[in-house]
C-alpha cells in the first residue's frame, strides 16, 4: 500500500493544484492497474520458477535412488568379498585371502565415494525443498497482495461509475425542476415540505376555528363588544369596595 | 455468479421487490451508461439520489452532498468532517469529480459483492439518512 500511495504522491508532485488533485481517481486506477499487471508477472514468474525447482527436485530424488541402489550394491560386494576372504583365510589359502583383502579394499573405497554422492545429493534435495518452501510462501504473499490490489481498484472503479451515473441523471435533467437530488437539495426539500404541512395545518385550524363561530366572538371581544372574562383588576376593585364601607346587607336586614 | 458475489444487474429484481421497494419509501432503476448503476430514490428523505455499482468484489454505495464550488471554507469544512464522520455509521466522506470536472462532497458505504439483499438495503438506507443529515451538518459551510 505505501508503495502506491508513494507512486500517487509522485504522479500528483508538481500538480500541487486542485487540477491536479483531481487527478487523483484517474491516477489511481492507473497506478492499481499497473500494480496488479506488475504483480501478476511476477506472480506467474514465480510460479514457473517453483514448477521448475519441483522439477529439478523430483530429476534429484530420482539420482538419489539410483545412487543408494548402487551404494547398496556395493555394500553387498564388500559383505560378499569379506566372507569369501574369511572362508579362504580359515581354510588357510592365505594368497587367496590377500587377494579378496585387496578387492574389499578397492569395494570400499568405491563405497566411500558413493556415500559422499549420496551425501551431496541428499543436501541438493534438501537445499531445492527449501527454495520449494519460499517460493511457495511467495506465491502465496503474491496472490493475498493482488486481491488486495483488485478490491482497492474495484473500489476506485465503482466510486467512478456510481459518479458518471449521477453526472449522467444531473446533466439528463439539467435546466429541470428535478435535476439530479443532492443531499442538500433533499434536505432543503424535507424543510419546504416541513413548512408547507405546518401551514396547511395552521390553515386547516383558522378554517375550522372560524367555521365553528369561534373567530368572531373572539374577535367581538377584543372590540369590547361581547364582554370577556373578569381582569384580576376587576376583582381586586372589587374587594377594595368591600373594605371601605359597611357590607352591603340585604333592605329587610337593616331596619330591625 | 460463482461464489455468490452479486453483479450490478443481478442485484436490481431483488432491490425492486425487496422491502424498501415493497413499503413505497424507495423506488429503483437502472441507469445503463458505460457501466450499470443502480438509481435508489429514497422518498422519506426528500427524494435523495443513492446509487450503487457492484465491480468485481466490491459494491459502492453512494450519495452527493453538495457542490464543492458552494463551500464556503473548504479547509474549515474538511477539518469539520474529519472531526464528525464517525458519526455517520457504515459510511465515509470523500470528494468526488463528474467527468467534466465539477466536484462535489459525496459520501459512501463499500459492501462485499458476496453481501446479502439484506445487508444492501440496509446499507441503502443507512446511506440515505446519513446523507440527508451530513448535509443538515455541514450546511453552516454551503454559501
Amino acid at each position: 500500500m505505501s508503495g502506491i500511495l508513494t507512486k500517487l504522491w509522485t504522479a500528483l508532485r508538481g500538480a500541487a493544484n486542485e487540477a491536479g488533485e483531481a487527478a487523483v481517481d484517474a491516477n489511481a486506477t492507473r497506478i492499481l492497474d499497473q500494480e496488479i499487471r506488475d504483480a501478476d508477472g511476477e506472480l506467474r514468474d514465480a510460479r514457473v520458477a517453483l514448477s521448475e525447482m519441483m522439477g529439478k527436485q523430483s530429476v534429484e530424488q530420482n539420482h538419489l535412488t539410483e545412487k543408494r541402489a548402487k551404494l547398496e550394491e556395493y555394500a553387498g560386494y564388500i559383505r560378499q568379498t569379506l566372507a569369501k576372504q574369511k572362508e579362504a583365510q580359515g581354510a588357510g589359502r592365505a594368497a587367496e585371502a590377500t587377494q579378496h583383502g585387496a578387492l574389499a579394499q578397492e569395494i570400499a573405497t568405491k563405497y566411500a565415494e558413493q556415500e559422499a554422492q549420496v551425501k551431496a545429493s541428499e543436501n541438493v534435495i534438501a537445499e531445492y525443498g527449501k527454495n520449494v518452501d519460499v517460493l511457495k510462501q511467495k506465491i502465496a504473499a503474491g496472490e493475498a497482495a493482488i486481491r488486495t490490489l483488485k478490491q482497492r481498484a474495484d473500489t476506485v472503479k465503482a466510486k467512478q461509475h456510481v459518479i458518471q451515473a449521477s453526472a449522467a441523471v444531473a446533466a439528463a435533467s439539467s435546466g429541470t425542476n428535478t435535476h439530479a437530488r443532492s443531499a442538500l437539495d433533499s434536505l432543503e426539500r424535507i424543510e419546504r415540505r416541513q413548512e408547507e404541512s405546518l401551514a396547511q395545518m395552521d390553515a386547516a385550524n383558522r378554517l375550522a376555528a372560524e367555521s365553528s363561530g369561534e373567530a368572531l366572538e373572539e374577535r367581538l371581544r377584543k372590540a369590547g363588544i361581547i364582554p370577556g372574562a373578569s381582569a384580576a383588576s376587576d376583582v381586586l376593585a372589587r374587594f377594595e369596595n368591600e373594605a371601605g364601607s359597611p357590607p352591603a346587607l340585604p333592605p329587610g336586614q337593616a331596619t330591625r | 455468479m460463482s461464489n455468490g458475489s452479486v453483479t450490478t444487474h443481478s442485484l436490481l429484481p431483488g432491490l425492486k421487490s425487496g422491502q424498501l421497494a415493497a413499503s413505497g419509501r424507495y423506488s429503483f432503476s437502472l441507469i445503463e451508461g458505460l457501466e450499470p448503476v443502480i438509481q435508489a430514490v429514497a422518498h422519506e428523505y426528500g427524494d435523495v439520489h443513492v446509487f450503487l455499482a457492484v465491480t468485481g468484489e466490491i459494491a459502492i454505495v453512494q450519495a452527493t452532498l453538495f457542490p464543492v464550488a458552494r463551500v464556503r471554507d473548504t479547509a474549515r469544512l474538511n477539518d469539520r468532517i474529519l472531526r464528525t464522520e464517525k458519526l455517520f455509521d457504515l459510511a465515509s466522506i470523500s470528494i468526488d469529480a463528474h467527468p467534466d470536472g465539477a466536484e462535489f462532497y459525496v459520501i459512501y458505504g463499500a459492501l462485499h459483492a458476496t453481501s446479502g439483499l439484506s445487508d444492501f438495503e440496509f446499507e441503502i438506507d443507512t446511506l440515505a439518512r446519513n446523507a440527508v443529515d451530513a448535509a443538515a451538518a455541514y450546511r453552516d459551510f454551503i454559501k
